[in-house]
């Protein structure tokens, strides 16, 4: 068992007004281990995207504590926090508001580096950049042009080697892929992978796209409405589903397939408003197998196999 | 080692590497330039805007200030345009066109000074205002929206009644009457700005909130702020004028269009020529700095990109 790099205990954001609070996160704890991948997956609005920017201090939580390396990272201020920042980078999901469009590739590139003053000159930065870009396959003649002037691929190339400028351990992907074109994606996807093998990296892969965490991660985490549903080693998870709700999200996953179709599990209504949920267990109005406790006490976190916890009382 | 060549390769753009030059990148200013110069009444309003400010930098080298500006010259008084004056002479017998070029000096001056401080102040009010956001913005913003409810004329009346009448007061005056718009505007833009992923990207990436402001948002809400300025500086002009005619401004026998044209209003009839001169030379300058206003609002537009 290989050393915890982010550990996360009962981890809250609620965002709103004392009268009417959405429950963006609630009490999610999970950990990653060094040089794995933790895959994130849950339907829009689930918190996914929220849970990666709180792990980043984008925003503050409402409650819970997040360490890294051990050490508390609520607790960090100013030049800590700035060390922070260096070791943990976030990679966005659309790569067309992630860049500012006034600037230049070599700029964004570099702009980590003058941020934190890793080199003293501007041509020393600049080559930096240069190697970079040689880093994420970003051709040298693109160094002056505009965000605005490349396509969806090479803009996210743009992010990813923003991201690495400052050697980070741990990468937040949003949705990395979400907003390229299938062929992009897997480009994107086989870059982030070679990335990882060959420099190390920790991420948390955040998606809602069950055939590209299966491909990526060596652990899922299951989200709906803010909370954990089911967290499993990926093929322990593909293999054997235990929550109603992840085995209705393994099903809807298409298979090429000529003969016949695979049996899906439809799941009824819609996602319930995440402001004032009521007690038990938020799944419920849309389960199958709903019991009269769902409706009253919260599902409690059950370790079903090693490594495989499921928050469901069946 | 791999490092070092690459730096060699940035500074020299030596073989075997790629001319990082050839490279090149297209500004944001390179590419306003370029749909501004299409418009004509820009080019005008540019040569117009030129001639100004090459009369009021060398106004020194065409006339003697003491001599010709200031000091009257009864023999030579009320004469009509000739070739020795060409804009004629007025009731001292000062060469009135020596005092509208000295005049040119003192309409922009004032116009700058009092422009560039509103801007200045207006974008940091604006700026800290919308990015801070929640109650501290709205405090700011309702002391914006009170000094906009006043007709920036009647402030800036105020301003310099309470304060007396001169140049650095008119200057205040008409700053902090402009303050309000450039803060409305530039806010306007870092609202917009502000929750785009870039911006988040940048903190992510341990930028600090002035580093934000100013080196990642400021660059992007420049064209409308940039428009604004070239509009409020006409409307500097004309206050100016407007203060100084009615004794509230630059004061007398200081050449001030609007000063000149009060001092000339005894003889419209007899001699027209003295309250035309000053009155052309306000018109032009307002003028031209309105269609260079209206060619950048053109040209920095975004959706008219082609």
């Amino acid at each position: 068992m290989s050393e915890k790099l982010i550990e996360v205990k009962n981890l809250k954001k609620y965002f709103g007004t004392s009268k009417s609070r959405l429950h963006a996160v609630d009490g999610l704890s999970f950990s990653i281990e060094k040089g794995k991948i933790l895959g994130v997956v849950g339907e829009s609005g689930c918190g996914k995207s929220t849970t990666g920017r709180v792990l980043l201090r984008l925003h503050e939580p409402t409650s819970g504590e997040i360490l890294f390396h051990g050490e508390d990272v609520l607790a960090f201020r100013g030049r800590r926090l700035k060390n922070f920042r260096a070791h943990a980078q976030i990679i966005f999901q659309d790569p067309y508001a992630s860049l500012n469009p006034r600037k230049t590739v070599s700029e964004i590139i570099a702009e980590p580096l003058r941020l934190h003053k890793a080199f003293r000159t501007k041509a020393e930065r600049h080559a930096k950049a240069l190697e970079l870009m040689e880093l994420v396959g970003l051709a040298e003649r693109l160094i002056n042009t505009y965000p605005h002037e490349l396509d969806g691929g090479r803009r996210q190339r743009i992010g990813i080697a923003r991201a690495l400028a400052l050697d980070p351990e741990f990468i937040v992907c949003d949705e990395p892929v979400s907003a390229l074109d299938v062929s992009i994606q897997a480009q994107i996807l086989n870059l982030l992978q070679d990335l990882q093998d060959s420099l190390g990296l920790t991420y948390m892969f955040i998606t809602h796209d069950l055939s590209v965490v299966n491909y990526f991660s060596n652990d899922i985490l299951v989200m709906y409405l803010g909370k954990m549903v089911e967290m499993a080693p990926a093929v322990d998870l593909f293999a054997n589903p235990t929550h109603p709700y992840t085995k209705a999200l393994l099903s809807a996953i298409p298979i090429p397939s000529l003969h016949g179709r695979a049996e899906r599990i439809l799941i009824r209504g819609e996602v319930v408003s995440p402001i004032n949920p009521p007690p038990g267990c938020r799944f419920l109005p849309r389960c199958d197998y709903a019991m009269p406790i769902c409706a009253e006490q919260e599902p409690p976190v059950k370790e079903i196999s090693c490594g495989h916890t499921v928050a469901c009382h069946l | 080692m791999k490092m070092s060549s690459l730096v060699m390769q940035a500074v020299t753009g030596s073989a075997p590497a790629v001319d990082l030059h050839v490279y090149k990148k297209r500004t944001q200013f390179g590419e306003v330039w370029r749909r501004f110069r299409r418009s004509k009444g820009a080019i005008v309003g540019l040569i117009i805007i030129a001639l100004m400010l090459f009369c009021a930098l060398f106004a020194n080298f065409l006339f003697d200030y003491n001599t010709e500006v200031i000091e009257p010259n009864y023999d030579e008084a009320l004469e009509t345009p000739s070739a020795k004056h060409w804009f004629g002479t007025d009731e001292f017998g000062r060469d009135v066109f020596a005092r509208v070029v000295f005049g040119a000096r003192l309409s922009l001056y004032i116009g700058l000074t009092s422009t560039t401080s509103a801007l200045i102040f207006g974008v940091l009010i604006g700026a800290f205002s919308g990015y801070i956001g929640g109650r501290f913005d709205s405090i700011v913003m309702r002391v914006v929206d009170v000094f906009l409810a006043l007709p920036s004329i009647l402030l800036a009346l105020t301003i310099v009644a309470a304060l007396g009448p001169n140049i650095n007061n008119l200057i205040l005056a008409i700053s902090i009457a402009n303050i309000p718009y450039f803060a409305r505007i530039f806010r306007a833009e870092v609202l917009a700005i502000k929750d785009k992923e870039f911006i988040e990207a940048s903190r992510a990436l341990g930028a600090n909130r002035n580093t934000i402001i100013f080196r990642e948002i400021l660059p992007n809400c420049l064209s409308p702020i940039i428009v604004q300025a070239s509009i409020i500086m006409a409307l500097a002009v004309i206050v100016s004028a407007e203060f100084s005619f009615l004794g509230l401004g630059v004061q007398p026998p200081t050449p001030e269009w609007g000063c000149m044209v009060a001092g000339a209003r005894k003889f419209l009839l007899s001699s027209p020529y003295l309250t035309i001169f000053p009155g052309v030379a306000i018109m032009l300058t307002v003028l031209a700095f309105n269609l260079v206003g209206d060619a950048l609002r053109d040209a920095t537009d975004p959706r008219l990109k082609h």
